[in-house]
């Protein structure tokens, strides 16, 4: 069963009172929000994704929901909620789905240090994963977008890779592709036919925010876990032209060692994936100020290891 | 109204860590509760560790497994972390001369006892001679920690300890150091029986650097933190620490009758008692009759009646899945007495009661 095959009057209830049991890549998270907009942009946005059995078991459970704290007629505020921890301030209710996907990611992060997990976008030609560690702000998720959507990449994840430590490989998500201010023009332009949700503005991070539904194609794939091939670290910089330039395996480490999330937690055996990750994949920088540039740079990097 | 002390069938938790080997039959949906209550609960790692004890943690379901692995991993990481610290912070205490005392989990890591098993845990606790606490924190604060929250920090009480006890911090490490004076509270030292401090102390086998409490004082101070503190939301955890405490030091021939000294002292006989009955009841740690018997015969029935219901209460995952209508009045009512000895009223009621979903 997939979110898209659920009646919308089902898929409300769920919502309302069992909880939805969303699968993405290896979690199983339950969903309770009584939120309409909420709804309307997980039905767009997960319509592929599998829905798991209520009576088996789910890795999370979370609710956004009003906090009850401000009259309903004044638009009231969300809160984020997985089993009594509320790690974000409560928002405005027409960002609730921006609070979920944050909480998503929150409880990642948090609690599933079965992986090693860096802050990075992760696509992939077949089982061949590119990684793009990099800091918000570097044009990562721009990128990201750029390469679904327009180079046909395989989305794994646009901000978080999970690396399984014993084998290496990374495991995809297949989740919304979060994108802000002027990067929601240019991929707007770029692929105009990407189904986005509804635009939010005066977010915490104070511009508009808007999410892009992961292509098909991607959410079927992702139960297949892909081998770390290309190791690119990206950077927008409008001053200068488009520059893919071999980059040092030390430099490539540090890169992912920088963005990582929970390499301390692992200690030794962090050092061992992360070391295991670099030792596998062509290691690039990747200055760009033009999307078709940099696209087509990573398709012939990719199309040169074929 | 209330609730005799049995385990709850709701907590889940409890079950586990008394009978771990009844796991194998537990059916998905029963751990994805059980997961859901230990991670409140601050005991999925030792849920984890008692599993691999026994040998029979890959036989867990892959997903709940991995949680379980998590939770372990995170365990390990804060173990690490806390053994550099106290390196760090025997380094700065030597330089005045000071041998710390380690309690709660510091002396569990040190000292390798069991209820360092999955222990969670950020804060360092240790104690120092009274007359040398200026010197500690002047060590200290020389050394990179900076001085933490207050006790009444901004009009808000720092809720986690009884007595008001120094706090540095290390800004980049994020490690708390509780420097304590003594075992006993201050407030509560006063209509104590005891004569002299409580803590006899020794060294950690194999590392001179630090003392830690005799097993009996070692237990009695968990007990004492346990039911006198106002910030509950790891009671179940300390009392779980107490159960591994009882069952690994509970071997030692004098270990109970030194206990059994502290049975009739006004202050130290209720937490004595609550601290032996409740880990026996819920956790199934082996008391023996004896000092059972003679604990239990402090206190009127009415009284014990309504406590062991609020304690029931305090004592059970902060998860919806195990609270009733009673838990928040349970926890109110737990947090106005820790505080009552020391604080004006209006600032117990300062802060609102823990909120349960």
């Amino acid at each position: 069963l997939i979110v898209a095959e659920l009646a919308p009057a089902d898929l409300e209830s769920c919502l309302r009172h069992a909880g939805l049991r969303l699968r993405t890549g290896p979690v199983v998270t339950e969903v309770r929000s009584p939120l309409a907009a909420l709804r309307q942009d997980l039905a767009l946005h997960y319509a592929q994704h599998t829905v798991e059995p209520d009576s088996g078991f789910a890795d999370f459970h979370v609710s956004v929901r009003s906090t009850g704290s401000l009259p309903s007629w004044s638009g009231g505020r969300v809160m984020f909620d997985c089993d009594g921890a509320r790690p974000f301030a409560p928002r405005r209710a027409d960002h609730g789905f921006e609070l979920l996907e944050g909480g998503l990611d929150w409880c990642l992060t948090n609690h599933c240090h079965q992986y090693l997990i860096v802050h990075a976008a992760v696509l992939a030609r077949g089982d061949r994963a590119l990684l793009l560690p990099a800091p918000t702000g570097a044009g990562k998720s721009t990128l990201c977008a750029g390469l679904v959507y327009g180079g046909g990449w395989r989305l794994l994840s646009d901000n978080l890779a999970l690396v399984a430590p014993a084998s290496g490989q990374v495991l995809p998500l297949a989740r919304p592709i979060r994108l802000k201010g002027h990067s929601i023009d240019v991929i707007r332009g770029f692929a105009p036919s990407t189904a986005f949700g509804v635009e939010t503005r005066h977010t915490t991070s104070g511009g508009r925010v808007v999410f892009a539904s992961p292509p098909a194609q991607s959410v079927l794939d992702s139960q297949s876990s892909a081998r770390p091939t290309w190791l690119v670290v990206p950077r927008y910089d409008p001053g200068v032209g488009t520059r893919l330039d071999p980059h040092s395996r030390a430099r490539a480490f540090m890169s992912l060692v920088d963005n990582a999330f929970n390499y301390d937690v692992h200690d030794r055996a962090g050092f061992a994936t992360l070391a295991k990750v670099v030792d596998q994949c062509r290691c690039h920088d990747l200055t760009y100020n033009s999307l078709p540039e940099a696209i087509d740079a990573l398709d012939c990097l990719a199309a040169s290891d074929a | 109204m209330m609730a005799p002390p049995s385990p709850s069938p709701a907590d889940l938790v409890c079950a586990a860590l008394r009978q771990p080997q009844h796991l194998s039959a537990l059916t998905p949906a029963g751990w994805d509760a059980l997961v859901r209550q230990a991670r409140c609960a601050s005991l999925l790692a030792r849920i984890g560790c008692t599993l691999d004890a026994q040998g029979s943690l890959d036989r867990v379901p892959d997903a709940p497994q991995a949680h379980l692995h998590a939770a372990m991993t995170l365990a390990e990481f804060h173990r690490v972390q806390a053994m550099r610290e106290l390196a760090l912070v025997h380094e700065a205490l030597a330089s005045v001369e000071v041998e710390p005392v380690l309690l709660g989990s510091a002396a569990y890591a040190a000292a390798g006892l069991l209820p360092g098993m999955g222990h969670v845990f950020t804060d360092l606790d240790i104690m120092v001679p009274d007359g040398r606490l200026a010197k500690v924190e002047a060590a200290l604060l020389a050394r990179g920690w900076i001085k933490g929250r207050a006790p009444f920090n901004g009009g808000r009480l720092d809720q986690r300890e009884p007595d008001s006890c120094p706090t540095l911090e290390q800004a980049q490490r994020q490690c708390v150091v509780v420097v304590h004076r003594a075992v006993l509270p201050e407030a509560l030292h006063e209509g104590s029986a005891t004569p002299g401090p409580l803590g006899r102390t020794r060294a950690v086998e194999g590392d001179t650097r630090f003392a830690i409490l005799d097993p009996a004082d070692m237990a009695l101070h968990v007990m004492l933190h346990l039911f006198h503190r106002a910030d509950l939301g790891h009671a179940l955890r300390d009392l779980s620490d107490l159960d591994l405490l009882l069952r690994h030091c509970g071997r030692a021939p004098d270990f109970w009758a030194r206990l059994e000294q502290h049975v009739r002292d006004p202050v130290l006989a209720r937490p004595l008692h609550q601290g032996l009955r409740f880990t026996n009841v819920l956790l199934g740690t082996p008391v023996p009759p004896a000092i059972l018997k003679v604990a239990a015969a402090t206190g009127g029935p009415l009284l014990s009646m309504l406590s062991d219901g609020i304690w029931a209460r305090a004592l059970r995952p902060r998860h919806a899945t195990v609270s009733d209508g009673w838990t928040p009045l349970a926890l109110f009512a737990l947090r106005i007495r820790a505080r009552r000895r020391r604080v004006p009223p209006a600032l117990v009621l300062h802060r609102r009661p823990i909120a349960v979903a």
